[in-house]
């Protein structure tokens, strides 16, 4: 994989190929560079590798889901501790597992699949990338 | 009542009631005589009216009949209408005017063919008018009639005569003429006799048997053929009149409004009706001048007989006063040296003498029995001083004794009922389904019931004796005991809360927990009462319910989300430019890929509320930025449909704490059903505003203070049939399915789930094709789920 330099860098963690293929599209159509990897336990290691500024990151997902990938990211290092990360998922914020995860884990946004657009999907991307960096504890 | 009294209102009934009795009887029959009267006025009254309007109608028919069966007349209008020449034309005119000059009464006299047209007239400017529709017309084409009465534009009365012109038995034309009502109107207008309410009116019958005024009334000038009375006014005589009935009537109604005397004629020949009335008021004067004169008679006769019979009841009570007097002083005072003077001799003067005797003897005996009393009473003094000691002391003994006896028995009763009652609760506590164990301030148990062996796995004798501490072998975290000692040991309260306890085969179970210290009179602690209810079950259901359906939600959700996506990507010419056919049909998959999401999410919604998993996140709301946000989706329909949009938000409205999510779902549905269910062009209107705690909203009481959104729409309305099932799952009116086929039937029921679930209300007022209003209390403080 060539990563151009000037660019931004996004993980996305997604093991549903359809999906996968067509949000690489639309963020390199956003002139962002894109990073794949269709499970956690790869999640974690491209992670670690390439520092990405920002993970596009699904739940449930084979070998290791979303929130232990996060668990562990956050666990990791001070990088990991800080990685913005969007959850992007088809699972709803509606049950007592879901909010527990969000309060600890502290993803930037929590964003339901079937409810946005892609291009919604991506404008959420960028404003995060653009977003006054906050110190991170 | 003293005697006096008495007497005084006895002479006074015997005395007054033939008199009143006379008067009233006096008074009923004049009141019937002078009614017969009355009556008999009207009646007479009547026909005579009947008899003076018959003879002037046969006059004019008379008169009518000079042109109608004059032979050269008809021979010229029949020579006009077989050649209708100049010529023929103007010696009809020439006729005509001749004819007229020698009848006063006759205004104008014209000449009209069967089908309407006047053919010939008196008056020039008629001449080629047609009158076909003219009720004078209708009727003399088939006979002489006079029966028509009709005003002209300064509103004066002439009353139209008509008849056929017939030759040889064919009818050739009609003619017609007009008369002034000169006769009519001073007829109806002769009131004499009929005093200063009465008149005679005169009715002609018209649509639906109404009757209508052919003359001006004495009360109303202008009624002349602009007044109608309606026949289905009760006792009202005109429709009576009109409707052929002769009658009487004793209590009936004018077109006044006032009561009345009436009697009512009819006159055949034109359909006229009369009637000739008086107001009852004046009928009915000199009969209430006669009451008022027997009233008088009997107040001045009554005053007279209550002094009779006072003077009379004196005479007879005073003696008896006399003796009363006396022997109440005989009584009171005791003294017997008296006797009372007795002067009548009738039968108060008997008992005066035999109260004399009485009052000798009574001095006799009197003497006698003081001596014997005071010899008896000193004997009796001794005596009783001895007794009276002996007595006491007995007295004493006997009462303590009774005393200890009723408490000794009294305990024994309250200690058996007290053994009884612990017999029972014991029992009940033995056998209960909840595990109930009972341990010392120490935590020992020294009590458990059977559910122990259920629950626990340990038979109660296992567990008696030993700490409770040990037995359960604590699986929580120390926080969660530390807090339980906390509550019912220092705070001496109740601890209520869900623990997790150990089996005696070491298997984890969950339970619903409360425990209770009790205290003795002073505040200590004598033992702890804990009771448990395995709900390890139920925990188990919820959760595999709940995980189950965040997993069908996303195994839907996931290809919809690729067809949305693909769709969107399409249609934005990421691959490649599209016709225009190709742009709308992507666009319809993505528009359907998106319904399809909505429904998921309903479905969600629906199985949530439904399984108790619902997890809210109660947030500040402004409500006013969701209902806009809202009202911007249905945006394009109102705009296709060109709805009148109103909205009307209080000032300065309190944010809500409330799941924003809910709040959303129960708005769009609200919005979406106004916009769906109101035709083209009409009005829906949002209104919000806070209501406090009591207020009554459509029927409805707010149980707090809360905000209430209401919706109102111009739409179908609600069937009544229907209004108990609208919030039914799946329930889909038939007016709704007519309208929009594709509707799932389960908005209306989320809606008022989720109100239910933070603790609101939803419900509506509706009017079959008028519109429907929908109302939703949203609290302030929304409930915790």
């Amino acid at each position: 994989m060539i990563i151009d330099p000037g660019k931004k860098k996004v993980l996305v963690v997604e093991d549903d190929e359809a999906i996968l293929k067509a949000l690489h599209a639309a963020l390199e159509h956003a002139d962002l560079a894109v990073l794949e990897a269709k499970n956690g336990m790869a999640g974690l290691k491209v992670a670690s590798d390439e520092h990405p500024d920002l993970i596009l990151l699904d739940i449930l997902m084979p070998l290791m889901d979303g929130w232990e990938m996060l668990e562990e990211l956050r666990e990791k290092d001070d990088w990991g501790k800080c990685v913005p990360v969007v959850i992007l998922t088809n699972l709803t914020a509606d049950d007592d597992a879901q909010i527990r995860h969000i309060a600890e884990l502290g993803p930037s946004f929590f964003m339901v699949k079937a409810d946005w657009k892609l291009e919604g999907i991506v404008d959420k991307v960028l404003e995060t990338l653009n977003a006054p960096k906050v110190p991170c504890p | 009542m003293n005697l006096e009294k008495k007497i005084a209102i006895i002479i006074l009934q015997i005395a007054l009631i033939p008199w009143a009795l006379a008067g009233i009887i006096a008074y009923l029959s004049a009141q019937e005589q002078i009614n017969a009267k009355t009556y008999t006025n009207l009646a007479a009254f009547a026909d005579l009216q009947k008899n003076w309007l018959q003879d002037a109608i046969q006059n004019k028919l008379d008169t009518l009949s000079l042109f109608s069966n004059d032979p050269e007349l008809v021979a010229l209008f029949h020579d006009y209408r077989a050649q209708p020449t100049l010529l023929a034309e103007k010696k009809v005119q020439e006729y005509l005017a001749g004819e007229l000059g020698t009848i006063t009464s006759i205004q104008k006299v014209f000449l009209v063919t069967p089908t309407g047209t006047v053919a010939a007239s008196t008056d020039k400017t008629l001449i080629g008018k047609n009158v076909n529709a003219e009720e004078y017309f209708k009727l003399g084409l088939h006979a002489n009639d006079a029966s028509t009465l009709k005003k002209d534009a300064a509103g004066v009365l002439s009353q139209y005569l008509a008849g056929p012109i017939r030759v040889r038995g064919v009818t050739e034309g009609v003619v017609v003429a007009v008369s002034d009502a000169h006769e009519i109107l001073s007829i109806a207008k002769q009131y004499e006799g009929l005093g200063n309410t009465g008149e005679t009116v005169l009715v002609k019958r018209v649509d639906g048997g109404d009757a209508l005024f052919l003359t001006p009334t004495r009360f109303d000038p202008s009624a002349a053929l602009t007044r109608t009375v309606s026949a289905s006014q009760v006792n009202v005589p005109a429709p009576h009149a009109v409707a052929g009935e002769e009658l009487i009537f004793t209590n009936a109604v004018d077109y006044r409004g006032v009561k009345i005397f009436a009697a009512t004629r009819y006159i055949s020949s034109v359909g006229w009706g009369i009637v000739a009335k008086i107001d009852q008021s004046e009928a009915l004067a000199p009969v209430r001048r006669l009451g008022e004169l027997f009233a008088l008679i009997i107040l001045v006769a009554g005053i007279f007989v209550v002094f009779i019979s006072i003077s009379m009841s004196r005479s007879i009570t005073r003696p008896i006063n006399q003796l009363t007097l006396f022997v109440r002083k005989v009584a009171e005072g005791g003294n017997l040296q008296q006797s009372v003077v007795v002067t009548s001799k009738d039968e108060v003067g008997t008992l005066g003498a035999a109260f004399n005797n009485m009052i000798l003897r009574l001095r006799e005996a009197y003497t006698t029995l003081e001596k014997k009393v005071a010899e008896r009473t000193s004997e009796l003094a001794e005596k009783t001083a001895d007794a009276r000691n002996s007595e006491a002391a007995a007295m004493n003994i006997a009462s303590d004794l009774k005393d200890e006896e009723e408490k000794l028995a009294e305990e024994k009763m309250k200690a058996e009922e007290l053994a009884n009652d612990l017999i029972k609760f014991k029992l009940a506590l033995d056998n209960a389904s909840d595990q109930v164990t009972i341990t010392d301030p120490e935590g020992m148990v020294i009590y458990a019931n059977a559910a122990v062996v259920k629950i626990a796995g340990y038979s109660p004798e296992e567990v008696v004796g030993k700490r409770a501490g040990a037995l359960w072998k604590l699986p929580m975290s120390r926080e969660y005991y530390a807090q339980l000692w906390h509550t019912i040991r220092d705070e001496k309260k109740p601890f209520i809360g869900e623990i997790q306890n150990r089996r005696k085969n070491g298997e984890v179970y969950t339970a619903m927990f409360t425990a209770s210290p009790v205290l003795d009179e002073n505040g200590t602690i004598i033992f702890y009462v804990s009771l448990e209810r395995d709900i390890t079950k139920e925990k188990e259901v919820d959760t595999a319910k709940s995980e189950f359906i965040s997993l069908a939600s996303h195994q839907m959700r996931a290809p919809l989300t690729a067809i949305n996506w693909y769709s969107e990507m399409l249609t934005e010419g990421d691959a490649g430019k599209l016709t225009k056919k190709q742009q709308e049909y992507f666009g319809a998959i993505h528009t359907a890929g998106q319904q399809m999401n909505e429904i998921i999410k309903s479905f969600l919604h629906i199985l949530r509320l439904e399984t108790g998993t619902l997890t809210m996140s109660p947030i500040p709301v402004n409500l006013e930025e969701v209902i806009r946000a809202t009202l911007k989706e249905s945006q394009l329909e109102i705009g296709k449909k060109k709805l009148h949009v109103v909205e009307q938000y209080q000032a300065s409205l309190p944010m809500l704490t409330v799941d924003v999510e809910l709040i959303r779902v129960i708005l769009q549905n609200l919005i979406s059903n106004a916009v769906k269910y109101t035709p083209k062009e009409g009005e829906m209107a949002i209104f919000l505003k806070t209501v406090a705690r009591g207020e009554i909203v459509a029927g409805k009481t707010a149980e707090q203070d809360a905000v209430l959104v209401s919706v109102r729409d111009t739409g179908i309305g609600i069937p009544q049939a229907d209004r108990d099932k609208i919030f039914t799952k799946f329930f889909r009116s038939g007016i709704a399915k007519q309208w929009d086929p594709n509707g799932n039937g389960i908005g209306l029921y989320m809606s008022n789930k989720m109100a239910e679930a933070i603790g609101g209300a939803i419900w509506f007022e509706s009017e079959e094709g008028k519109g429907t209003t929908f109302y939703v209390f949203l609290p302030l403080q929304a409930a915790k789920s």
